[in-house]
């Protein structure tokens, strides 16, 4: 028999999360996400040399395993960003009228962000991290690995570093300029200012040795700024309008 | 206790277009309140000031005594559970393409506690449409009939529903009507109802507040209006200062040595009794009235 604290607990988690809500949300990641998972996969799973750098983010060279990757959370960021923020759309104003709170509009949208970003970032954490890529890749008589193995492991943690950074830089960009007062430009221009800081800390990493004191200090910085404008972008949701 | 629906000096401005100004109103509750108004009255916009969906330019919309933006201050404090007080249908608010009937339905579920499912999908039944079709196979009228069922499934304290008939054949806007006016009296809910089909509305409304350019033109019960209000023809030097007090011109039309009035004596004396010297008094219904306040060629025949 269920304990009343752990019944308690359940009753509040399924008022709270709503599975349709959170699929009609989802939804219009669900195609990108797929792809992510693919592509990942196929990066985890076949590309022959080692995932070292992703502080060619600009400019690309497109030569590096690693870009087409970057490439693509580049992407898939602005794709959720664009499905979750267009306020102008009747279907944004549709979901809007149903009855459903802001804060729970607001928990699914993210829980759906986040659902397809896992889709796309657990595969390649999980090749690398585990060493199964490392392994296979052995096994196939890769002559890099399993030596160059641990020199990939940063490269998940960079590739949710720009998820952790995008994300909330495009989202707050969206959430500025939805509200009454106008302020989407500069939503825009402090967004532009966080991708800055995140060339600038990238370019600062080295892949060869640990970071730098000015290196670590730019990681936490813009840890930091992504922080204060994930939560400033929840905070500024509760009054954004509905422009359909 | 608190009116449901208040609006104190609301403005709202769309770049240089004023589309409501200074509106102060009250609607009253557990009644069917028919909104008119020509188009760009600032009816559609009136409803996204009241779900909180836009900002005032100035003055202040209320729910329940609440202001109705931002939306959080009306909305639960715990925040886990959906708040379902207003189910509204807006004019351009649509599901996306490739979303089934089902899915707008189930998605109104879960945001209503009390939805009526059986009742949602009985009302697509009728119509012929099943649930699995997708959205755009769905004519026009099929899509409002979804959507309108999907409204009217919700039990919520308050419906606001914009143009709920818009591309429904005869059949289908009278039994949607009868179950708006059937919803407001079975759960003593506030409905306001917006349409350009004055005639629906004089059938299932209760009330009438008349927009025109943005402004308050009229509020009345529709009582009132068929008991109080007069369509007057006097010629046309007739002194108007000679009208008894309490006397409310509406609107005026001048058509050669003749002045059309529709006037409104809002005390108990009836305007039939106190107004001298006329020539012909007619009774108005909303139909007249919308042509008369508006201007409109249509008030002369």
């Amino acid at each position: 028999m269920m304990e009343p604290e752990h019944e308690e607990n359940t009753t509040r988690l399924t008022r709270w999360l709503k599975w349709d809500l959170l699929w009609w949300q989802f939804r219009p990641l669900l195609l990108i996400s797929l792809a992510g998972c693919v592509l990942s996969s196929s990066l985890v799973l076949l590309h022959p040399t080692p995932l070292l750098t992703v502080k060619l983010l600009w400019p690309m060279k497109l030569r590096d395993a690693s870009d087409p990757v970057i490439l693509f959370v580049a992407l898939h960021c602005c794709w959720i960003a664009i499905a979750e923020g267009r306020y102008a759309s009747r279907s944004f104003g549709f979901l809007f009228a149903q009855g459903f709170s802001r804060r729970t509009l607001k928990m699914h949208s993210l829980l759906a962000a986040f659902i397809s970003v896992m889709v796309v970032w657990l595969p390649l954490a999980t090749g690398v991290w585990t060493g199964g890529r490392s392994w296979l890749l052995d096994q196939w008589r890769n002559p890099w690995f399993p030596w160059a193995g641990s020199l990939e492991s940063d490269f998940p943690a960079m590739v949710l570093l720009l998820y952790a950074v995008l994300i909330p830089s495009l989202r707050y960009a969206w959430v500025r300029a939805a509200l009454p007062c106008r302020g989407g430009i500069s939503g825009i221009v402090v967004a532009s200012g966080i991708l800055i800081q995140l060339k600038l800390t990238l370019n600062s990493w080295h892949v060869f040795s640990t970071p730098d004191r000015y290196g670590v200090t730019m990681l936490v910085l813009l840890c930091l700024a992504s922080l204060i404008l994930f939560v400033a972008g929840a905070r500024l949701y509760d009054d954004i309008e509905v422009r359909t | 206790m608190n009116p449901t629906v208040e609006t104190v000096g609301l403005s709202r401005r769309f770049g240089d277009v004023l589309a409501l100004k200074n509106l102060s109103l009250t609607i009253p509750r557990g009644q069917v309140t028919a909104l008119v108004g020509p188009n760009g009255s600032g009816k559609s916009t009136l409803f996204k000031l009241l779900l909180g969906h836009l900002a005032p330019t100035s003055g202040e919309a209320r729910l329940w005594g609440r202001e109705a933006f931002p939306v959080r201050a009306r909305e639960p404090v715990d925040g886990t559970t959906s708040g379902m007080r207003v189910a509204c249908l807006l004019d351009r608010y649509e599901p996306p393409i490739g979303t089934t009937v089902r899915a707008v339905l189930k998605l109104r579920r879960c945001a209503s506690v009390e939805f009526n499912w059986e009742l949602a999908e009985q009302l697509c039944r009728e119509q012929n449409i099943p649930l699995s079709r997708f959205w755009h196979r769905l004519s026009k009228g099929q899509r409002r009939w979804v959507l309108a069922t999907a409204t009217l499934a919700s039990r919520a304290e308050l419906y606001l529903l914009d143009e709920p008939a818009d591309g429904l054949d005869p059949t289908a806007r009278r039994k949607l009507y009868g179950l708006i006016k059937q919803q407001a009296l079975q759960n003593d809910a506030t409905v306001i109802v917006a349409s350009h089909v004055l005639e629906d509305l004089e059938r299932c409304a209760d009330y009438v507040t008349m927009l025109i350019d943005g402004e308050l033109r009229m509020s009345a019960s529709l009582e009132q209006m068929r008991d109080e209000i007069r369509e007057v023809e006097f010629s046309a030097d007739f002194d108007t200062d000679l009208l008894p007090a309490g006397t409310q011109i509406l609107a005026r039309r001048e058509t050669g040595d003749t002045a059309i009035l529709w006037l409104w004596h809002h005390e108990q004396l009836s305007v039939d009794d106190c107004i001298p010297g006329e020539i012909l008094r007619r009774k108005v219904g909303l139909t007249a009235l919308y042509f008369a306040l508006t201007g409109a060629d249509g008030a002369l025949s």
